[in-house]
């Protein structure tokens, strides 16, 4: 689930993924800023078809605490999208 | 090369990518257009969306965004970066519940008179600003946004006359933005706040994203505003396209001609068959507007023909159609024939037609015919047509009302040419009037239009604005002529230009075009004779006539020589008047007005 979050980081800063170490987190990464944040938060609802309350969406700041959020949402790694519900 | 609309992405985060893509990318040939924003609050994430619209509308935008808040501080000092970057057009958003926010604070604080006094204030203030970027930008266009607020004041008092809910003074708002277009052709009016009328602003906000960072408007809404800007822009540059060429089968009708029968097509005043009538209305009202229409349908002619003359539902008739093409051949060659019978390039062609299939094979074949997506269910192409901004004009000018009838003409006489055998005979058949008047306040309009537009039979393709031409027409170093023609099956109005520049005994002709609509008609060699004669009147000793090549123009490569100039350095030709004279054509009279 961790490199699909990473291409969509690269998609959405427009950076190549070789450039999201599995560490990455905001303002340690350029394109990470608070403005390209919030477009990331509404990527990743419409990616993985979740719901970030706004509080949330303030704590989503490293690849791992991301990760860890889709997983509690119930996104299941390596099949998240069974019913090809998710456009892609 | 544009990308086909077909590939283009849809959603609003995709359409932010894209305009990230294209930011990146090589600054290619096209010159840009420089737009710089002022807001009152934070637009930082509007940049890709604007460059992807833009880009839609074949235009290569580079942003420039104010610092948020600080609308009033970069317009009034003329030392601002604002006036220092010298934009092609600033676009002002001035968010009511910015400018307002004293009262969205604590509503019932102020009277009644206290809110209008505060009203006419702010209403003054970006009167100011439009009138000072205006003056201090002569070149430019500037845009103002009129605005929707997410909420109002006191949505607990219903009246929407109470003061303090301030219902009134937000609808006031956006009409007294609206008559600050009347100041300028260069003031334009984005009617933002008519626009999210129509979707409610609940689409285009979403509060996580003001309270986390002072966003007004969501991926949604940045994609909308930027389309509605950039249509402006586009629509301002006059870049509106000029032909519609419609298919009938399942476009113009339900059913099939050819299988169904007139009886059995689906067009009447209920269910579908009203959709596909107020689709037929929606393309009558482009006819009205000056579109020229054209039929591409691979049917049988007789039976093509029998709907519009025995279908009493039909709201198109024969009559709005400039040319048709109806046969088996395919619709590439149909559409190039079309182009030619009318002398209308392929890039001003809108291709609408239900298959699919066909509107790939012209996306493929003719990748400048641009060619929308229909909506599948016909009760949703209505609305589509209207929402379109392919056609859309700032303003309409005599000409442009005028122009379909005189495609029809064209399509006329280019079958009388076929059937006469000598050109002088045909020129002579038709009877032409041209009148040269020197432009004048009523004419700059479209003197500045064709200026924008004309590709074709443009010498030197100077694209100037209205305010170069209004500057060169009150100057005494300036000459400028239009040129109207008209002929046994009509006017073509104003549709030619020529700009004579005088210094010392030189005279030098900056502009010299002619629409594509009156080519071939020996009216060039007219209005040159014209010029030649008012350069020696006012005492010039000789003349200059420049050609610069671009990829549309080479038909007019030798147009001086051709007149008697010669080539004396690169791309300028030229004529000593006190020994050469040019002829006027002997088969049309000419008209000269308002010369002295």
């Amino acid at each position: 689930m961790k490199d699909r979050v990473k291409q969509l980081m690269a998609k959405t800063f427009n950076i190549p993924t070789s450039d999201i170490a599995d560490d990455a987190e905001i303002n340690a990464l350029a394109s990470w800023d608070s403005l390209s944040h919030m477009i990331l938060m509404l990527e990743l609802e419409s990616e993985f078809g979740v719901s970030i309350p706004t509080e949330k969406m303030t704590t989503l700041i490293s690849l791992d605490l991301i990760d860890a959020f889709l997983e509690e949402s119930g996104v299941q790694a390596g099949n998240e999208d069974p019913e090809g519900l998710v456009k892609k | 090369m544009k990308m086909m609309s077909g590939t283009l992405p849809k959603t609003a985060l995709e359409r932010r990518q894209r305009g990230i893509e294209l930011m990146k990318g090589e600054p290619d040939a096209k010159p840009p257009i420089r737009l710089a924003l002022l807001s009152t609050f934070t637009l930082d994430a509007l940049t890709p969306f604007l460059v992807e619209a833009l880009d839609r509308k074949g235009l290569r935008g580079v942003i420039k965004l104010g610092e948020f808040g600080q609308i009033a501080q970069s317009i009034l000092n003329p030392e601002s970066d604002l006036y220092l970057s010298k934009p092609d057009g600033v676009i002002i958003i001035p968010a009511f519940e910015d400018l307002f926010d004293a009262i969205y604070n604590d509503p019932k604080k102020y009277s009644e008179d206290e809110i209008d006094a505060l009203f006419q204030e702010r209403v003054e203030e970006v009167k100011q600003w439009v009138e000072m970027v205006l003056e201090r930008l002569p070149e430019a266009v500037c845009l103002l946004l009129t605005w929707m607020p997410d909420h109002l004041p006191l949505e607990h008092i219903l009246d929407p006359e109470a003061p303090s809910r301030g219902q009134k003074y937000s609808e006031k708002w956006s009409d007294s933005l609206r008559q600050i277009g009347e100041i300028s052709p260069r003031a334009v009016i984005v009617d933002w706040a008519h626009h999210v009328s129509r979707f409610g602003i609940r689409t285009f906000s979403d509060p996580r994203l003001w309270y986390l960072g002072r966003m007004r408007l969501n991926p949604d809404g940045l994609a909308a505003i930027s389309d509605l800007v950039a249509a402006h822009i586009a629509a301002y540059r006059n870049m509106a396209k000029k032909v519609a060429v419609v298919d009938l089968d399942n476009t113009l009708w339900g059913g099939i001609i050819g299988e169904d029968g007139i009886s059995r097509l689906v067009l009447g005043e209920e269910g579908v068959g009203l959709a596909y009538m107020d689709f037929q209305r929606e393309i009558r009202k482009l006819h009205d507007a000056g579109i020229v229409l054209a039929i591409c349908s691979k049917n049988n002619p007789d039976d093509a023909w029998s709907v519009f003359e025995e279908h009493q539902a039909m709201i198109l008739d024969k009559s709005h159609f400039a040319c048709a093409r109806i046969n088996w051949q395919d619709k590439a060659t149909n559409l190039r024939e079309i182009s030619k019978e009318l002398n209308l390039g392929l890039d001003s062609f809108v291709f609408f037609d239900d298959n699919p299939v066909e509107r790939d094979w012209i996306r493929t074949a003719l990748p400048e015919v641009e060619v929308p997506e229909m909506p599948e269910d016909p009760a949703y192409r209505p609305r589509f047509i209207r929402e379109m901004t392919s056609f859309q004009r700032i303003q309409l000018t005599e000409e442009d009302l005028q122009r379909a009838d005189s495609y029809k003409a064209e399509s006329l006489r280019n079958q009388l040419k076929s059937s006469l055998t000598s050109l002088d005979d045909f020129l002579a058949s038709l009877d032409q009037l041209v009148k040269i008047a020197p432009v004048h306040a009523g004419s700059l309009a479209r003197a500045a239009q064709m200026c924008q537009r004309t590709n074709q039979f443009n010498l030197t393709t100077k694209r100037f604005t209205l305010a170069d031409l209004e500057k060169m027409s009150a100057a005494s170093s300036h000459e400028l002529y239009t040129v109207s023609v008209k002929d046994r099956y009509g006017d073509s109005g104003i549709t030619g230009l020529g700009i004579l520049r005088f210094e010392a005994d030189e005279a030098h002709i900056d502009i010299f075009l002619l629409s594509c609509r009156v080519l071939g008609r020996k009216i060039e060699d007219g209005l040159l004779a014209f010029l030649v004669d008012r350069a020696r009147a006012r005492g010039a000793r000789v003349i200059y006539g420049y050609y610069f090549p671009t990829a549309k123009n080479g038909q007019v490569a030798d147009f001086y020589e051709r007149n008697g100039f010669s080539n004396v350095a690169e791309s300028q030709f030229q004529l000593d008047l006190d020994q050469a004279s040019l002829e006027f054509p002997a088969s049309m009279q000419f008209e000269i007005e308002g010369i002295t």
